[in-house]
């Protein structure tokens, strides 16, 4: 009975002890590597449309268009070509398509005024309302290259939208171009580059931190 | 440490092993006062151990560890009053974690995230209250308590670090928050005089509590992702435990 005893008190110290090194040893950290979830749409074409706010009529639509998804393909930059009136100021609106399924057409026509946006093909997802709902952590930044006389001289972009952050911040899907009373002729390389960052945890304003969703140059002319 | 303890504990069955062959008798003669250990493992309850990280009241907490002290003095047959020390942890659950990890996957859309707890929640009791006996026979009785009084909960460390087109994003923080709050316990179990002195515990214990935590972010550039700056919500829990007591004998 004694013995019994005795090693009834042992089990239980034992079972006691090991809980007891369970919880001196539970100081590991714990940890896990989550990847993003196959299925994700592409953003394959991007649609820059600017209107001239004194003249709705003049109306200008680039399209970038890439739509094989690898990116081994060279991209469609037939319709990349923005040609604005000089003395004018622009409300410009980023488009951003995913044409993986089909190419539309409807709206690609060499007709400028042919692009609208609430009109596009069944088979083409609409990707701006998704980089609105997550404009906290993107930015449109633009940079002007080329032209005769320079194009950055002569034209100015300003973003018009701001997000939720505190102070907000700008966002660029609308913006404002504004030119002055030079014209730069097509053929002389004007050339506006748009890149829309992705700052998850790193915005600030500025173009620079977080990684690249689309980088794309559309050719300018001021006439 | 690890050995300190190891050491004392065995002293404890030497002890009591010594104890034991000097008193002949071998029934008990115990008056249900008692001191011992107890040690065991903590199942957390409700919003404590939600993992949708989508709601802000989820804790996240997973199966947790206990260890405590605990006594009581019998001034009748069956009433007492004593108190325990425990120290309860938990990890943040493994569902909890990926909840945690996909969920800021998703809101910053980003290419990959790596999410670690680099320390788990940690709850010390501080609570006098009631003791209840019922004995059964000399060796075998059942026992209640009822007791109240402080907790000091500290919350994990939640690291997240954000991964974007081959970029690293930064790494943000959910700090660890302590504090102080009221908190009650409820228990049943049975006890067992395995010898003159020495007596078993096993026991349930349902723990509440509901500390206020103001909690600390650090690198939260953008307004985006589960931002947690309160958490208010129950701590509650059930702790299974087996404890080794002294138990006084009667005069």
């Amino acid at each position: 009975m004694k013995k019994l005893s005795f090693y009834l008190s042992g089990i239980a110290l034992f079972a006691i002890a090991s809980i007891i090194l369970t919880v001196a040893s539970c100081k590991k950290s714990e940890s896990v590597v989550t990847p993003r979830l196959p299925g994700n749409e592409f953003l394959t074409t991007v649609v820059f449309q600017c209107i001239n706010k004194a003249a709705p009529y003049d109306t200008t639509t680039a399209i970038w268009r890439q739509v094989d998804p690898s990116g081994a393909a060279a991209p469609d930059t037939s319709k990349a070509l923005l040609v604005y009136k000089k003395n004018s100021v622009y409300s410009c609106n980023i488009y951003i398509l995913d044409e993986s399924k089909t190419a539309a057409t409807s709206y690609a026509s060499n007709t400028p005024y042919n692009f609208n946006i609430n009109h596009l093909a069944s088979t083409t997802v609409n990707v701006t309302p998704e980089i609105r709902a997550r404009q906290n952590y993107h930015l449109e930044c633009f940079n002007l290259t080329g032209g005769v006389p320079s194009l950055l001289t002569n034209l100015s972009i300003v973003r018009t939208d701001y997000d939720n952050n505190t102070p907000a911040l700008q966002v660029g899907l609308n913006d404002n171009v504004t030119t002055n009373n030079n014209t730069i002729p097509a053929n002389t390389n004007g050339r506006m580059e748009i890149i829309q960052e992705h700052q998850p945890n790193v915005k600030n304003g500025t173009c620079g931190p977080g990684s690249i969703d689309f980088d794309i140059f559309l050719g300018v002319s001021i006439q | 440490m690890k050995k300190i303890i190891m050491f004392v504990l065995l002293l404890a069955v030497f002890a009591g092993a010594k104890a034991q062959t000097a008193d002949a008798p071998s029934q008990s003669t115990s008056t249900g006062s008692f001191i011992g250990l107890l040690g065991g493992l903590s199942m957390p309850m409700g919003n404590f151990k939600n993992v949708r990280y989508y709601d802000t009241t989820s804790g996240f907490a997973g199966k947790g560890s206990t260890f405590g002290i605990e006594g009581a003095y019998f001034f009748s047959k069956y009433v007492g009053f004593g108190g325990m020390m425990s120290y309860t942890s938990f990890n943040v659950s493994t569902l909890g974690l990926d909840s945690i990890s996909r969920g800021y996957q998703l809101d910053f859309f980003s290419d990959q995230t790596s999410t670690t707890i680099n320390s788990p929640y940690k709850i010390w009791t501080l609570m006098p209250g009631i003791y209840l006996r019922y004995p059964l026979s000399d060796k075998l009785s059942i026992n209640g308590k009822v007791l109240a009084g402080l907790t000091i909960a500290t919350t994990p460390n939640i690291e997240v670090d954000v991964w974007d087109g081959g970029v690293d994003d930064g790494i943000f923080r959910q700090l660890p928050c302590t504090t102080t709050a009221l908190g009650v316990v409820g228990g049943l179990g049975v006890s067992y005089n395995i010898c003159k002195n020495i007596a078993v515990n096993l026991q349930g214990n349902y723990f509440y509590s509901k500390p206020d935590f103001f909690l600390e972010n650090s690198n939260r550039q953008v307004k985006a992702g589960r931002l947690i700056n309160e958490y208010n919500q129950p701590l509650t829990f059930m702790n299974f435990s087996l404890g080794l007591a002294y138990t006084f004998g009667k005069k």
